[in-house]
């Protein structure tokens, strides 16, 4: 079953698109990279995905139940300002979280929240790190044992240690339970290593969907005489020119031809090319 | 404890792919008669515990392993090492081969080289002997 | 669902408490302390029954004792509403949404109608007990004091008005409503309640005696009724014809002032004023009374109005919080 699919999903504020014309369908069991750079529209289609925020155009399904405001039972969101009340201890935090679940799993959250060292139970949430901030918070989202995991920003601000506990809970989850997981983050960097699938939003629309190994094995990228582009088969992604030379970034391309050379891009470079595209095609009508 | 046979290190600057190097890491310490015939691999979760990495790729280079025919995936029970690809000539410390180079390195080090030196050699040979055209 | 509630309600629900227990221990030590001085002053006739039976000296050495205190206490009941609203209405949910936790509710299995539900019954409930309790026994401390307390000024007394019968819960059900509405709305916890308290203050103000229109008033005919104080309202005067019928109001005005003005030039006597009215047929006044009697219902019609403006609000609240993300 589709944990998550969207059909033409767009979110309007005022005269702002923030999401536009926006249609995928994320695979079960997999760790989605929602990827874009700030202000993309990487929050609003989680929020609109968790039920918080209601689409202008279009409509989301929750394994196959449309989205309508409320969040699914099978869903848990994270959501980018880790919201907890900052004047309730850690213990109290986790009771009120499951007074206000049917399906709770006490232990689930217990075990997350054991899996740190040192977090304090009676301490108050104001006086946490911001990992440990947001690893409480991921314990909650935990106990409502989850099958698909709506993560906004779980690495920000947090440093290497942290990044790498929360990584590690995640991953524990997605091991032991098949969790789907979509985590969204500015930074590619965070996501490269853990992620199966990969969305890049840019402009409020879906610039790729696919498995990052597909996707980076449809793609090249070809440099070359500057002149002789013609030669080159393939969907053009985007390109930089210097006077004599050319690099192409090309999905489904031909073999090279002759004087060009040919590698498979890394993502960092693919996703780039992707996000220059967009922006390219976004200024130019306005001129 | 049958998870402590093998541990990946995964190096995430490597450029390598953590799915391509647990493969390599697998096949490496059955070469090297780390993993025998009957030996399970670590689980998912257990990988997971020890590096942080997404257990889906781990279940992908399973994947490729068994595609391989080296590893078997048994239900409920885990991933099990079903082939060896240790020899007489790889395997453990008294093989001919590796007793041969051994004694080539202590030679060298006491004829002064240092380990770029070796390594050097150890290239220079490798290519004559092993032309990268013919090397899978 | 309702521990959540409590526990985030706690630090003004102890407060609430803490106003219950000290204000009920003191109107109660209060009162007794008061009924000691009445009897000691050998004030228990003049309470009972004031007027004649009252030895001035006593009953001002009393007023000067207590006369603060009693408008304190009033005024205490007068202000409650608005400081639940200020501080338990308009943060209740305005606070949620500037800090971002109702995300944390949003999206739990709890429906947010529930969980509004919730909050609203833990934070009002106990706000509206307290005030019911106090004012209660502010009643029954004024009560105690007799004609010597605020209580002889009458039940149309617009401050003895508003601490009395169903009004106090209606105008703290209206505050409360107000600000927790305007806390969603403006999503601001110091605008929401700054907004609230003026917004009240000002609705209060207009509306104060708007109801008594609404009530029934006696007339009552000058000649059988004297000017003796019975804590009526008067909302009207005017005069009546020998057949019993109200006369315009220009008229007898015309005639009045015909009346005043005698021929031999000086003021006329009262029995002369009433004579010459008497002669162009003016032959009694009258006056409207709101009788003290009918408070009640006045009561009741601002309780309704309060009251409906509170569940107007309340309604708005829920929508406003269902369509919020």
């Amino acid at each position: 079953m589709i944990p998550l699919s969207a059909d033409s999903v767009g979110k309007r504020y005022r005269s702002h698109w923030a999401v536009r014309d926006c249609t995928f369908a994320l695979p079960e069991g997999k760790v989605i990279a929602l990827v874009g750079p700030n202000g993309a529209g990487k929050s609003t289609l989680l929020r609109m995905a968790a039920g918080l925020v209601r689409p202008t155009a279009g409509e989301l399904e929750v394994f196959g139940t449309p989205v309508r405001g409320g969040t699914h039972p099978d869903v848990s969101f994270l959501a980018q300002n880790r919201p907890l009340y900052s004047d309730l201890t850690v213990r109290e935090t986790v009771r009120v979280a499951a007074a206000m679940n049917d399906r709770w799993s006490a232990e689930r959250v217990q075990e997350v929240l054991g899996l740190q060292a040192g977090v304090d139970h009676g301490a108050k949430i104001r006086t946490l790190s911001a990992g440990t901030r947001t690893q409480v918070a991921i314990a909650l989202a935990l106990g409502r044992l989850p099958r698909l995991l709506l993560l906004d920003e779980p690495l920000s601000d947090l440093d290497p240690l942290a990044r790498d506990e929360t990584l590690r809970i995640i991953m524990a989850e997605v091991a032991d339970r098949g969790t789907t997981v979509v985590m969204s983050s500015h930074l590619l960097a965070d996501l490269r290593e853990v992620c199966d699938h990969m969305l890049l939003v840019d402009e409020g629309r879906v610039q790729v969907d696919g498995d990052i190994e597909e996707v980076l094995a449809r793609h090249r990228i070809l440099v070359g005489p500057a002149a002789d582009e013609s030669a080159v088969a393939g969907t053009l992604v985007s390109a930089t020119r210097t006077q004599r030379q050319a690099t192409l970034l090309l999905k489904d391309s031909g073999p090279a031809p002759q004087g060009w050379t040919d590698a498979e891009p890394d993502l960092e470079s693919l996703v780039m090319g992707y996000l220059r595209a967009s922006r390219a095609r976004s200024s130019a009508p306005r001129g | 404890m049958l998870t402590d046979v093998i541990e990946f290190r995964i190096d995430r600057h490597s450029g390598v792919s953590t799915y391509m190097q647990i493969v390599h890491q697998v096949e490496q310490a059955m070469r090297l008669g780390l993993l025998a015939p009957g030996d399970r691999l670590p689980s998912a979760r257990e990988v997971v515990d020890a590096t942080a990495v997404n257990p889906n790729t781990v279940l992908k280079a399973y994947r490729e392993l068994e595609r391989e025919g080296l590893v078997e995936g048994r239900r409920g029970l885990g991933t099990f090492v079903t082939k060896s690809l240790a020899s007489e000539a790889t395997a453990g410390d008294d093989a001919p081969l590796r007793k041969e180079l051994a004694r080539w390195m202590s030679l060298a080090r006491e004829g002064g080289l240092v380990v770029e030196d070796v390594d050097a050699l150890y290239s220079a040979v490798r290519e004559e002997h092993y032309p990268v055209e013919e090397r899978s | 669902m309702i521990w959540a509630s409590f526990r985030l309600q706690r630090v003004q629900l102890l407060t609430l408490l803490g106003v219950l227990v000290v204000g009920a221990g003191v109107l109660v030590l209060l009162r007794s302390n008061m009924v000691d001085a009445i009897t000691s002053a050998q004030l228990t006739q003049c309470a009972a029954r004031g007027g004649s039976a009252c030895a001035s000296d006593a009953q001002n050495v009393f007023l000067a004792d207590w006369s603060n205190l009693f408008q304190i206490a009033r005024i205490l009941i007068i202000v409650m509403p608005i400081l639940i609203g200020v501080f338990i209405g308009a943060p209740l949910f305005a606070q949620e949404l500037e800090n971002g936790t109702h995300v944390l509710a949003f999206t739990q299995s709890v429906s947010r109608t529930r969980w509004m539900l919730s909050k609203l019954v833990v934070a009002l409930v106990p706000a509206l007990v307290v005030v019911v309790v106090l004012q209660y026994l502010v009643w029954w401390w004024l009560t105690a004091a007799g004609t010597l307390g605020p209580r002889v000024n009458g039940a149309w007394n617009p401050v003895n008005f508003g601490i009395d019968h169903v009004s106090p819960i209606a105008y703290t059900l209206f505050a409360f409503a107000l600000g927790a509405f305007i806390g969603v709305v403006s999503r601001r916890t110091l605008v929401a309640m700054t907004a609230a308290f003026g917004v009240f203050v000002a609705v209060r103000f207009v509306l104060v005696g708007q109801v008594n229109r609404f009530v029934p008033s006696e007339r009552r005919v000058a000649v059988d009724a004297p000017a003796a104080r019975d804590g009526g309202l008067q909302v009207g005067s005017g005069w009546l014809d020998a057949a019993g019928l109200e006369v315009p109001r220009a008229r007898s005005l015309a005639v009045s002032d015909a009346c005043r003005t005698a021929p031999s030039g000086t003021p006329p006597g009262q029995e002369e004023f009433l004579a010459c009215m008497r002669e162009s047929g003016l032959m009694n006044s009258y006056a409207l009374v709101l009788p003290e009697s009918s408070a009640w219902l006045a009561h009741l019609y601002d309780a309704a109005i309060f009251g409906g403006f509170a569940v107007l609000l309340l309604a708005g609240t829920v929508w406003a919080l269902r369509r919020q993300s």
